[in-house]
């Protein structure tokens, strides 16, 4: 199981291990996030190990 | 993925151009497209005195920190809104970044002014964001007048121009579709030269730089922009951008090529009316008190 953080600060779970999976199955939108493991940057094609914690930041502003 | 320059892990990948990027080769890519978007407009020179338009949020903040890096002559200008804790938080973050980069910010503050847009949005019955651009563009035109600066530059991306195009045909706004340039000239006497240097730039990556680069900006949207139909645009044209890469560069870049020129700008030359100045601001205006004025004058009676 993987742990999602998103930009508010809520938490979800995936049991997906490919990152483009994982924002597919929390209903993220790749061109909206950056995903952050361990402080750095990762791309969507990424696989990562059970019990990863992943940090999404919201891109979009303005108004 | 690889950085396709140099088989690093990639820290980034771009999806349109079917490649990844390590930090430093995207680094290197994210400048040269600001220094291409710069010269295929024309948009600024060595000369100019840039007031570059700083909110507090990444845009504007990685416009000011690659035009400081391109060695161009730069200064802030941040209108602090009067938006309680989010007005408080993003003066913050654009003070701490001139003080550590060493660069001049200068601060507007609509509470000092007395008319803090969530006070004018209230008393005018107006969308709050609608008052706010005018609110800004009054700020801007007088700031950048009375510091001589010759050229104003925003931190507009591409996602936001796309969007703004994407609504403004939506809605076939022939008056805005006009202004879509990246680069809108001076007017009149007061009103300098506006340009987009980000305008190649699709905000995740303008997101990543900042990220990568240590820019520390403030996250948060503002408050009042919750709903608006920028952000619904923008879901939209990510929704299509992911099923196929490149369309906000496509929809964008050939509008240019395709439609733009149906949509003349009128300058105020062209215009049969002839501007003003404001008899209580000095602003141009076509009236004579500007849009500004009487908006402040609803404040009071």
């Amino acid at each position: 199981m993987v742990t999602v953080e998103f930009p508010d600060g809520t938490f979800r779970q995936s049991e997906k291990n490919r990152i483009k999976d994982i924002l597919r199955d929390v209903g993220q939108n790749e061109h909206a996030v950056l995903v952050v493991i361990d402080g750095c940057l990762v791309t969507p094609d990424i696989c990562v190990k059970n019990g990863t914690e992943i940090k999404l930041i919201s891109v979009v502003s303005g108004g | 993925m690889k950085c396709i320059k140099c088989e690093e892990n990639a820290v980034i990948s771009l999806s349109r151009h079917n490649a990844g990027f390590c930090k430093e080769h995207f680094t290197e890519y994210f400048h040269r497209q600001v220094e291409a978007a710069i010269k295929e407009y024309a948009m600024l020179k060595t000369s100019d005195r840039i007031m570059v338009c700083v909110s507090g949020g990444k845009d504007s903040l990685v416009l000011w920190h690659i035009l400081n890096l391109m060695g161009y002559k730069t200064a802030g200008m941040y209108v602090s809104l009067g938006i309680g804790e989010y007005s408080q938080k993003s003066k913050a973050k654009v003070n701490a970044f001139a003080q550590k980069n060493g660069l001049d910010a200068i601060i507007v503050d609509l509470d000092d002014e007395g008319c803090p847009i969530p006070l004018l949005a209230a008393r005018t019955k107006r969308n709050a964001c609608s008052v706010c651009g005018q609110v800004k563009r009054h700020f801007f035109n007088k700031v950048a007048l009375d510091g001589g600066f010759t050229v104003a530059a925003t931190g507009h991306n591409l996602d936001d121009e796309a969007a703004r195009l994407f609504g403004n045909v939506l809605r076939w706004d022939t008056k805005h579709l006009a202004k879509m340039s990246p680069v809108l000239p001076e007017e009149g006497e007061t009103i300098k030269r506006k340009v987009k240097p980000l305008i190649r730039l699709p905000e995740r990556e303008v997101a990543a730089y900042a990220f990568l680069n240590g820019i520390d900006y403030i996250p948060d949207e503002c408050p009042k922009s919750r709903g608006a139909s920028s952000l619904k645009y923008k879901e939209v044209l990510n929704e299509l951008e992911a099923s196929s890469p490149g369309t906000k560069h496509f929809f964008y870049g050939e509008f240019f090529r395709a439609a733009a020129d149906r949509f003349p700008y009128i300058t105020n030359e062209n215009d049969e009316d002839k501007m003003k100045k404001c008899i209580k601001c000095g602003a141009e205006t076509y009236l004579d008190v500007c849009s500004f004025c009487r908006l402040k004058e609803k404040l009071n009676g």
